[in-house]
């Protein structure tokens, strides 16, 4: 509520589409893909993941999955300092492979939650 | 006693106690644990000391299943057999080999691991291997170590006998030659093992030269010994009492053959291009050469219901066409992989501190002048005798090639690995070897491969690599492509076997599941018996020569009760 109180006041005078571009799904969104170093090589792999798995082209969904994989809160994930979160996701990714939550692409084995970071790089 | 049969009078009937037919691995083997002893045997072999165009052909036949190798390409046909161009891996079956998986249909050895024990570290000695110690943990070193991969999967080690020490025909030809009891005819060719009228007992071997002089040999025990194709044609053929074949009224003579399907399976992307895999090359630990492999755990493997898949690993050291990696989607599954990665020391200063280290170590590496090392000088020396240097030149020449050839490469940046899979076959009756209507220059009819693969077998081995791949990208050691899929209609097409032809005589208890017993001797019969891979009633994951020699000494004791 208070995110996004401030994220209307700070959007006073811009056209509403930029006050979505702001909204706080989007900026946790921004976040989570921003850990990835190759932001063009996530986009190639998130295309290809979009492709594979039907139903997880929405940022909210992806952020979803994401989140509710996490042992973190999602309030909390998105005060997490950038080197917590990084640890966090690679720790998931880590148990990704270890439990088989992973998914093949184009012969790649790639984890859930790698496709899904890669994914949000691109939507 | 060498003898060329080509001499033997026309009609000559020859006696003995023991009567060996074919002088392999398995032959000349059971032939040796008799040499001074009291009973008479008699050695028998197609060809002669060295390769001959037209006894080779009398192996041609016709492979009209999965895609094989020429028939007449994929074994030997002279004293020594297949160990003329044996590839010297060795490893022990493991417990689980043995053992009925239920997950597995007819899979179970009516025999154990521990009853081939004793006969392995003979085997060992035998085929000249430095030691029995197969644990990995005796093996590993700083530069040669496994993986470090989850609990799932584990590492395996086979060792490599030097190409000069490989030949049973020339390793152990004066022993034959200098043994009393034993009289080995070369060019010697069997046509017929003739049986009583009730086809219970082998009564008469059959033997013909290319000149037509045709003699006969009477034995009171008779081995087979000729391999996993020609065993199950001569007990095919030999069919004028009983007409589906000797040991073949279950219809089981030649069915199950299985080989270890081989066909790549994976590319492995490497994080750092300086990541050791050393241990998955042939390498040198101290004086004895191995190559590590990755397998599922035991327990995995039930799990999963898998048959077992090892994996082996080519390491490609430059960079590569492959169309494999170089799909789009490389450059972002490296960029992500290097995402983390401590980018302080770069991979120029990597390479340098590789170089640094292993001079430090004293390992040799190729300048122009140094000498490269010789793998078991005094081993080699002792094997060779004076004169025979010149022709076992070629064959030292390339042991020292690749040793020197795979320390060059140890400096190279690694590209990426190629991983290949070893699988241990699930049994397949419709897998066979049958006669042809074509007949050879003696008139026997040629044998004719049909060679299938089941479903599990592909299913053991995706499902090995899609486990395998997550463990190595969970180490963070790199990504990993898959070649192949389980639904994929066809096999690759680079699937080819290892070179084994096992299981067509395979061993059982009852004659309703196999062909011979416990002791190797053929089901109804009371003097035939069969040896070598042939009898395996599972193929294993592990190469086949090691037990062959092991099952043979097993034989060889039994023979001895048997005789007296």
């Amino acid at each position: 509520m208070l995110a996004t109180g401030a994220a209307l006041y700070l959007a006073a005078g811009r056209p509403w589409r930029t006050v979505v571009a702001y909204a706080p799904e989007r900026s946790l969104a921004a976040r989570l893909a921003g850990v990835l170093a190759d932001e063009r090589g996530a986009r190639v792999v998130g295309r290809v993941y979009i492709d594979a798995t039907p139903g997880e082209e929405s940022v909210a969904r992806l952020v979803d999955e994401i989140v509710a994989s996490l042992p973190v809160d999602r309030t909390d994930l998105r005060d997490l300092p950038n080197g917590e979160l990084r640890s966090a996701l690679r720790a998931r990714v880590r148990k990704d492979f270890q439990e088989g939550a992973v998914v093949t692409l184009d012969g790649w084995i790639v984890s859930r939650t790698e496709g899904r970071l890669c994914a949000l790089a691109l939507v | 006693m060498l003898v060329d049969a080509r001499n033997v009078p026309e009609g000559t009937e020859l006696e003995a106690d023991l009567c060996i037919i074919g002088a392999g691995a398995a032959g000349i083997t059971i032939a040796r644990q008799f040499q001074g002893a009291h009973p008479r045997v008699v050695l028998l072999e197609s060809g002669g000391l060295a390769y001959d165009p037209r006894t080779q052909a009398l192996y041609e036949g016709r492979s009209v299943g999965l895609p094989y190798f020429p028939l007449v390409a994929s074994r030997l046909r002279y004293f020594g057999g297949s160990t003329n161009h044996w590839g010297g891996l060795c490893a022990p079956f493991y417990a689980e080999d043995f053992e009925r998986r239920e997950w597995i249909p007819h899979s179970g050895w009516p025999i154990r691991r521990a009853d081939l024990d004793p006969y392995y570290r003979q085997a060992r000695e035998i085929v000249r291997l430095r030691t029995d110690d197969w644990t990995v943990e005796s093996w590993q070193s700083d530069d040669h170590a496994p993986f470090e991969l989850g609990p799932r999967t584990e590492p395996r080690i086979a060792q490599l006998v030097p190409t000069v020490l490989r030949s049973f025909g020339r390793l152990y030809r004066k022993d034959i030659e200098t043994a009393s009891n034993v009289r080995a005819y070369l060019n010697a060719n069997v046509t017929e093992i003739e049986t009583d009228e009730l086809g219970r007992t082998a009564t008469r071997i059959r033997t013909t030269t290319f000149e037509r002089n045709r003699f006969t040999v009477r034995a009171r025990i008779v081995v087979l010994a000729t391999g996993g194709i020609e065993n199950p044609r001569l007990l095919l053929a030999s069919n004028r009492v009983q007409p589906r074949g000797i040991g073949n009224e279950n219809d089981l003579v030649g069915r199950f053959f299985t080989e270890h399907p081989r066909f790549e399976a994976a590319i492995f992307l490497p994080v750092a291009p300086d990541l050791r895999a050393r241990f998955y090359e042939q390498h040198h630990v101290g004086d004895s050469e191995l190559q590590g492999y990755i397998s599922l755990t035991k327990d995995v493997q039930e799990l999963e219901q898998l048959v077992d898949v090892q994996l082996l690993m080519r390491p490609v050291y430059s960079l590569s066409n492959d169309p494999a990696v170089a799909s789009p989607s490389v450059r972002a599954m490296r960029s992500i992989v290097e995402d983390g990665r401590s980018s302080s020391i770069g991979e120029l200063g990597r390479s340098l501190l590789d170089i640094t280290r292993d001079l430090a170590t004293g390992r040799q590496f190729s300048v122009p002048g140094a000498p490269l090392p010789v793998p078991y000088p005094e081993v080699v020396g002792t094997a060779l005798e004076p004169g025979q240097l010149r022709q076992y030149l070629p064959d030292l020449l390339g042991d020292i090639a690749a040793v020197g050839y795979a320390r060059l490469r140890g400096g190279a940046p690694l590209d990426h690995v190629v991983l290949r899979t070893r699988i241990d076959q699930t049994p397949n009756p419709d897998s066979r070897v049958t006669l042809d209507t074509v007949r050879d220059d003696l008139g026997m009819p040629r044998a004719r491969l049909d060679w299938r693969l089941s479903r599990l077998d592909r299913y053991s081995a995706v499902r090995t690599m899609e486990i395998v791949g997550a463990e190595m990208i969970r180490a963070g050691l790199g990504r990993v492509r898959l070649l192949t899929e389980e639904d994929d209609p066809d096999w690759p097409r680079d699937l080819t076997g290892g070179w084994h032809q096992m299981g067509t005589t395979r061993m059982s208890d009852g004659p309703e599941r196999g062909v011979v017993d416990r002791n190797c001797r053929v089901h109804g019969m009371t003097n035939l018996f069969v040896t070598g891979s042939s009898v395996f009633t599972t193929g294993g994951s592990s190469t086949p020569t090691l037990t062959v020699v092991a099952l043979a000494l097993r034989l060889a004791d039994h023979l001895k009760r048997v005789l007296g």
